[in-house]
């Protein structure tokens, strides 16, 4: 509580201070992974972001071979689409691009490695809450690891894009759940993708 | 044969069926009202907004933001500056963008600074872009549009000079620089009907005489004003379209982990979503609650069949001994008992469909919320049928004892 009262306190004395040094924390919860869906014209793009714990086990750097091991697994699986999720047959659609990497959780401030959108994750702290509810924010030196994966499809018949799949959970017993958020041509939506209900509907 | 019969004996009992079919009708329209004011209420909110791909306001709660900026619910945390606007604005990602400015008010209706990509861009119910049959759009600085229901509750027609109120609930009102209405949207059933658009130029010139929050004593003629460089120095909010949908979650991060001035940016459609999971407890207890009424119903007809067995002793002794078998008697009672639900559910429906007629104007005038007269639902058709089928099931058990008694009775009836 008290770095953000000083931190109200701060950006009330010294607003034009405030751009020169943001303090920032992003939720980072385990089991929980999130999917980012966008349908345009025939290309359907993805974008998976799961935590370490949910694909791996751990969070740290991978040290021993055993953990390097793991990891290597979890990309390697991550870099076959049909091991995450199932396009409709019906919709014919082909991989045009797939990319998988493990986000090292060290949070240095001057890190700044802005090249991609997507990477901007790892240049602010995280918050960290487990799936259970036992919110724990690590204040300092919390090392979480993400795994991001993105699929680009092209696809023959995109209206056929109806339901995914998501062979995922079979693949990592950890993750619990998926948070979707969807954009089609009918609009955005969000959906919840879990072990018991592994599919996504999009309307 | 036995529905005549059946028939012919509830009208004998005209006055205590007829009250079991009231309390039946009663509940399945509190059972079918409840849901059709839910996916009324769903389809209002979902039509609200569409061709939006994102939303950007004051960093605050994804459905904050939603309501406060498209329904005009609730206030916003804070603006947006005009740089952190034009940031945005110059992204590649962007194909267009509308700055909207809140916080002040006409009347019960609440004024919205704009651009005039507004009108171009603001669409709903599937992409129907909004109309303004008479007059025009925002070409002068003191040119106000007014919504369908502005013009209507208040009179207004094309030409009316209108004075805008500072602030929502303000006794002071910007009287030295009234308004000209240009022109008046045809009604579409979103807030935008209750709203007073003018320029977001038009927001700070209205302010040009205030002074920490309150009217300065000097009066700048309108000439002067006009010349003034009136680029406002925040907005409220700022309705975003992109080229590609491929680019939304990208420019969404952007925004959301823009470093200069915390704001963040919304998908309307997920945002919604999570509007109905927190509102979706509710719905479910309303609903269980109504489904409650319709049990009761049921056991009040259930109690009225057992207290009629009694004095129907003789008449089931009757039907025996005119060879009548017991499960006759069983077929009898549960046909009744399936007449009065059926009859209930059929007035219930009417009941429905009567306070539709009624209450459809007020709902949407008071609420918003646009209630369709439309043939019942395949999901009203299944409540219905499982209200028949759960009367025919409730009776069972006094026909089943009818028939027992009437196995053991015979003539042998003393009451």
């Amino acid at each position: 509580m008290k770095p953000i009262r000083f931190a109200l306190l701060a950006s009330l004395t010294a607003a034009p201070l405030w751009a020169q040094e943001t303090r920032e924390m992003d939720a980072h919860v385990h089991g929980v992974s999130t999917l980012e869906l966008a349908v345009e014209g025939e290309i359907i793009e993805m974008n998976l972001m799961s935590p370490g714990m949910d694909l791996v086990g751990f969070e740290y750097a991978a040290s021993t071979d055993a953990d390097k091991d793991k990891v290597e697994a979890a990309i390697r699986t991550l870099l076959l689409p049909e091991n995450v999720i199932a396009l409709p047959k019906a919709a014919g659609c082909r991989l045009t691009e797939v990319l998988a990497h493990l986000h090292a959780g060290d949070h240095d401030d001057d890190h700044d490695d802005d090249q991609d959108d997507d990477h901007d994750q790892d240049a602010a702290t995280e918050a960290h809450s487990h799936d259970d509810g036992d919110d724990h924010a690590h204040t300092e030196g919390a090392a979480h690891s993400e795994f991001h994966a993105r699929y680009i499809f092209a696809c023959a018949q995109p209206q056929e894009l109806t339901t995914l799949g998501f062979p995922f959970f079979e693949r990592f017993e950890n993750a619990h759940e998926i948070e979707a958020h969807y954009v089609t041509a009918t609009g955005a939506g969000a959906a919840e993708i879990n072990r018991s209900v592994a599919k996504l509907t999009l309307d | 044969m036995i529905l005549r019969l059946a028939i012919g004996s509830l009208c004998a009992r005209a006055l205590t069926v007829g009250m079991t079919i009231l309390a039946i009708a009663l509940s399945v329209a509190l059972f079918l009202g409840v849901e059709k004011i839910r996916t009324g209420a769903r389809a209002s909110f979902a039509d609200t907004i569409s061709g939006t791909d994102l939303i950007v306001g004051a960093r605050s709660g994804s459905v904050q933001l939603l309501l406060y900026s498209v329904f005009r619910i609730g206030n916003a945390t804070n603006n947006v500056t005009w740089d952190s606007y034009q940031d945005i604005k110059s992204r590649p990602e962007v194909d267009w963008i509308v700055p909207i400015s809140l916080g002040d008010s006409h009347r019960q209706f609440r004024v919205m600074g704009t651009t005039s990509g507004f009108f171009e861009h603001y669409k709903y119910r599937g992409g129907r872009a909004l109309e303004i049959p008479e007059g025009h759009g925002l070409e002068d600085l003191y040119d106000a549009v007014v919504g369908a229901d502005v013009a209507a509750t208040l009179g207004y027609a094309v030409g009316d000079p209108i004075v805008v109120s500072h602030g929502l609930a303000s006794f002071t009102a910007h009287d030295d620089q009234p308004f000209r209405i240009a022109g008046i949207i045809a009604k579409t059933g979103t807030p935008v009907d209750r709203t007073v658009i003018v320029s977001l130029e038009a927001i700070e010139a209205i302010h040009v005489d205030w002074q920490s929050g309150a009217k300065s004593g000097q009066i700048t003629p309108r000439e002067v004003i006009r010349d003034m460089d009136l680029t406002p120095t925040a907005i409220t909010a700022a309705l975003v379209g992109v080229k590609s949908r491929l680019q939304v979650f990208g420019l969404q991060r952007w925004i959301n982990d823009y470093p200069e001035e915390p704001v963040l940016a919304i998908l309307p459609g997920v945002a919604l979503q999570e509007l109905w999971q927190i509102v979706g407890v509710a719905e479910t207890a309303l609903i269980g609650v109504s489904a409650m009424v319709v049990v009761t119903a049921l056991i009040g007809m259930m109690a009225m069949i057992f207290s009629s067995l009694n004095e129907r002793r003789r008449e089931m002794a009757i039907w025996r001994a005119m060879g009548a078998r017991p499960s006759t008697i069983l077929g009898l009672l549960v046909l009744e008992a399936m007449l009065v639900a059926a009859a209930g559910a059929l007035l219930g429906l009417g009941f429905l469909y009567l306070g539709l007629v009624i209450g459809q104007p007020w709902v949407d005038a008071a609420f918003g919320i646009w209630l369709p007269i439309e043939p019942p639902s395949p999901r009203d058709a299944l409540a219905l049928g499982f209200v028949i089928g759960a009367a025919a099931l409730t009776s069972l058990f006094p026909a089943l004892r009818a028939y027992r008694l009437s196995l053991a009775d015979g003539m042998m009836v003393r009451i």
